[in-house]
């Protein structure tokens, strides 16, 4: 594909735009603004070396840290692959690199874009935003079950920012609250100025809270082996920054990990956790799991403004009756349903294993977690996503909207 | 002052103790040029924010900041109305004979009116830079906001009407990358990305900031917080913790570190207990590779 682009063209300006248009082929999104804007910028500067003109188009069309980082080598590569072409007088020589360009990241692949729109009734479109990089692999992109361990590290630094954002998020914020707290100013004054200002009705407001209760169920499974390295992390550090969380995981039975999880130190908590789970990467019974789930803690820890993350691939060996009606008694009693499943990331996945299928009417929102980027999403699914008719009497025949993949 | 070739940039930088690349000044540069707005995005304590400063000052232009942080919304952005000072007037003018229209625009008026930064740069006559401070912690919709305040240089307030700016500011938007920015707000910006100095940008800031510190110890410090960097740290020191640290390390007269001196002072580097326990424990071997050998394994 890259091979058409590098064509010798007889001015710089060509040459630059076909540059352009290389650089989107490896999924820059240059627009004809950059374009232009590149171009003046060449006006300005005396241009001496090739470095002088790599760094006046680094400036102006890279925007952001990736591809940053691919900019230099794609720009070598480029006028490389020009000079080559020109020198053998092949031009449409294939070069070598194409061979090694990277392919479609999983996850990003259109048909999983187009998939989840088809389910998502086609909401957002820039959701799709900055997804598209066949640059260099990148600890964003890359699938969890390949992080090595100083990777994780970093992960859980970036983990532990994730979970710092939701719990900050909205509370500068303030609502309307009938106790007389601080003056809410701007209401008095806009409600009273009907009467011609004479103040007679007074509001009050106060800083907003944060509403959200946390309830993880995760499984630590032998199908979900690959990705539970990364669970942990994942768990600990959410224990860590959110205090109202609680824990679970299961694999043939559940565990509440809560206060192993809550140990400062890292190695000891997981310490804790090996002594105490002694089920780790068994076999999955989640309906079982869920079913002791509902019937010891769910009177504790559910309630309308609860949210229920199950973080799973759905592949359950025992009984499947059992894991649709605790479904369906999660789904009735919490106020939201999460499902994470680290496969969704994969351009073919369909919830398609029996576990997926009969839960899907009872899940609000089914995500893939499989990489940093996908994680990144996750404040969002936990914040703005709500329920928008809590359903007090099961409908087991709700719209296709309702069901499967919300972004 | 006018700043219209690059070399001038580049000098008006130095000059002003901000030691940087090529590629930092090209981007200053073009942003002005090309009117368009520089993201920055990096690691804490690189100096981001410096940049705006250190602008200011050579286009010897105001510099007006907008820190970013969860919740932040257009009362506190771009502009309020004094609601206080507008009850009081509706008070005073209560047994005057004006009509309801000449109240209600005489408190919808300019003196009524508190600028918040956005606005604020926006009527400036003289050249302003604008910072608006770690973008990232505001939330998507601020930013969208943002998008349109970027491009189109007017604000509307409902009372008055459509302001447009008397002379666009040069803006500088800075971001840690707490939360992903949106494409469209990176396409209208011009992007840098500035990481951790190394070895050369490092020592060159040290002597510069701390004029009249001892070669060798200036050396070493470089050398230990490069060293400091490769490790597994839950916070990365940046080039501020180098400069305190460099200040400190000269006001104890000392010509080169030692280890009694480092542990003294390694809460200056670093600010997570865990990061200087963990530092602590392998300090001997740190320091030899920094090329300092301790008094009691000689």
């Amino acid at each position: 594909m890259s091979a058409d682009y590098i064509k010798r063209k007889t001015t710089l300006t060509e040459n630059i735009i076909s540059f352009c248009r290389y650089l989107r082929g490896h999924g820059f999104s240059v627009d004809p603004t950059m374009q232009a804007d590149a171009l003046y910028a060449l006006t300005l500067i005396r241009i001496n070396s090739w470095d002088e003109l790599r760094i006046v188009l680094k400036s102006t069309l890279p925007k952001n840290q990736k591809q940053v980082v691919a900019f230099d080598k794609l720009f070598e590569d480029y006028w490389k692959a020009l000079n080559q072409a020109v020198d053998a007088k092949i031009k449409n020589k294939p070069s070598d690199k194409t061979k090694q360009q990277p392919k479609w990241p999983p996850g990003n692949k259109p048909s999983f874009d187009t998939l989840k729109n088809w389910l998502s009734g086609n909401i957002g479109k820039e959701q799709q935003e900055t997804a598209f990089y066949s640059a260099q692999a990148n600890l964003s992109q890359k699938d969890f079950s390949s992080f090595t361990d100083d990777e994780l590290w970093e992960l859980r630094k970036l983990i532990r920012k994730i979970a710092k954002s939701i719990v900050n998020r909205k509370m500068r914020r303030f609502v309307t609250t009938h106790e007389h707290k601080k003056m809410d100013l701007r209401k008095i004054f806009r409600n009273n100025l009907k009467r011609g200002g004479e103040v007679l009705d007074l509001y009050y407001k106060k800083h907003k809270e944060t509403d959200l209760n946390l309830v993880i169920l995760c499984d630590v499974s032998k199908s979900m082996e690959l990705y539970s390295r990364f669970l942990i992390q994942f768990l600990y550090a959410f224990q860590h920054v959110y205090s109202r969380i609680e824990t679970f995981v299961f694999s043939t039975i559940l565990y509440h990990v809560s206060a192993q999880l809550s140990n400062k130190n890292f190695e000891r908590s997981l310490q804790s956790l090996t002594n105490e789970v002694s089920h780790w990467a068994g076999g999955t019974k989640i309906g079982k799991s869920l079913h002791t789930f509902v019937s010891d803690y769910a009177p504790h820890f559910l309630n309308r403004k609860t949210t229920v993350v199950i973080v799973s691939d759905g592949w359950d060996t025992g009984d499947i009756s059992l894991l649709k009606e605790s479904m369906a008694h999660i789904y009735r009693s919490s106020g939201k349903v999460i499902w994470l499943n680290p496969l969704a990331g994969a351009p073919d996945f369909q919830p398609d294993t029996e576990g997926m299928k009969c839960s899907l009417p009872f899940i609000d929102i089914l995500a893939p977690i499989h990489n940093i980027d996908s994680l990144k999403k996750l404040p969002g699914y936990l914040l703005n996503t709500r329920r928008k008719k809590r359903a007090w009497v099961l409908s087991p025949h709700r719209t296709g909207r309702d069901q499967g993949i919300r972004n | 002052m006018q700043l219209n070739e690059l070399s001038q940039v580049e000098s008006s930088l130095q000059r002003c103790g901000y030691i940087t690349e090529r590629k930092t000044a090209m981007s200053v540069y073009l942003s002005m040029q090309l009117n368009k707005p520089l993201l920055i995005e990096g690691p804490a304590g690189v100096g981001k924010t410096e940049i705006a400063k250190v602008m200011s000052q050579s286009l010897d232009a105001r510099l007006i900041r907008l820190q970013c942080y969860e919740g932040l919304d257009v009362s506190h952005a771009i502009y309020e109305w004094n609601y206080q000072r507008q009850l009081l007037h509706l008070k005073m003018e209560e047994g005057s004979d004006k009509s309801i229209e000449e109240r209600e625009s005489n408190i919808f008026s300019d003196h009524f009116l508190l600028k918040r930064p956005l606005l604020e740069a926006i009527l400036q006559e003289r050249p302003t830079v604008l910072l608006i401070d770690e973008v990232d912690r505001a939330d998507e919709a601020f930013e969208s906001f943002l998008l349109e305040i970027l491009s189109e240089w007017q604000i509307s307030i409902p009372e008055i009407g459509t302001i447009k700016a008397n002379t666009i500011p040069s803006v500088v938007l800075t971001s840690n990358s707490i939360r992903e920015l949106s494409e469209a707000l990176r396409r209208r910006c011009l992007y840098l990305w500035i990481d951790y100095p190394d070895f050369e940008k490092e020592i060159a800031i040290i002597k510069r900031k701390v004029p009249g510190i001892n070669e060798k110890l200036a050396q070493q410090i470089t050398l230990f917080m490069q060293e400091v960097r490769k490790m597994k740290l839950e916070k990365i020191p940046g080039i501020a913790e180098t400069m305190d640290w460099a200040r400190a390390l000269a006001a104890l007269h000392l010509s080169c570190l030692d280890k009694s001196a480092v542990e003294d002072t390694l809460g200056i580097v670093l600010k997570d207990w865990q990061d200087i326990r963990h530092t602590t424990d392998s300090l001997s071997e740190l320091l030899e590779k920094v090329g300092v050998t301790s008094k009691l394994d000689t």
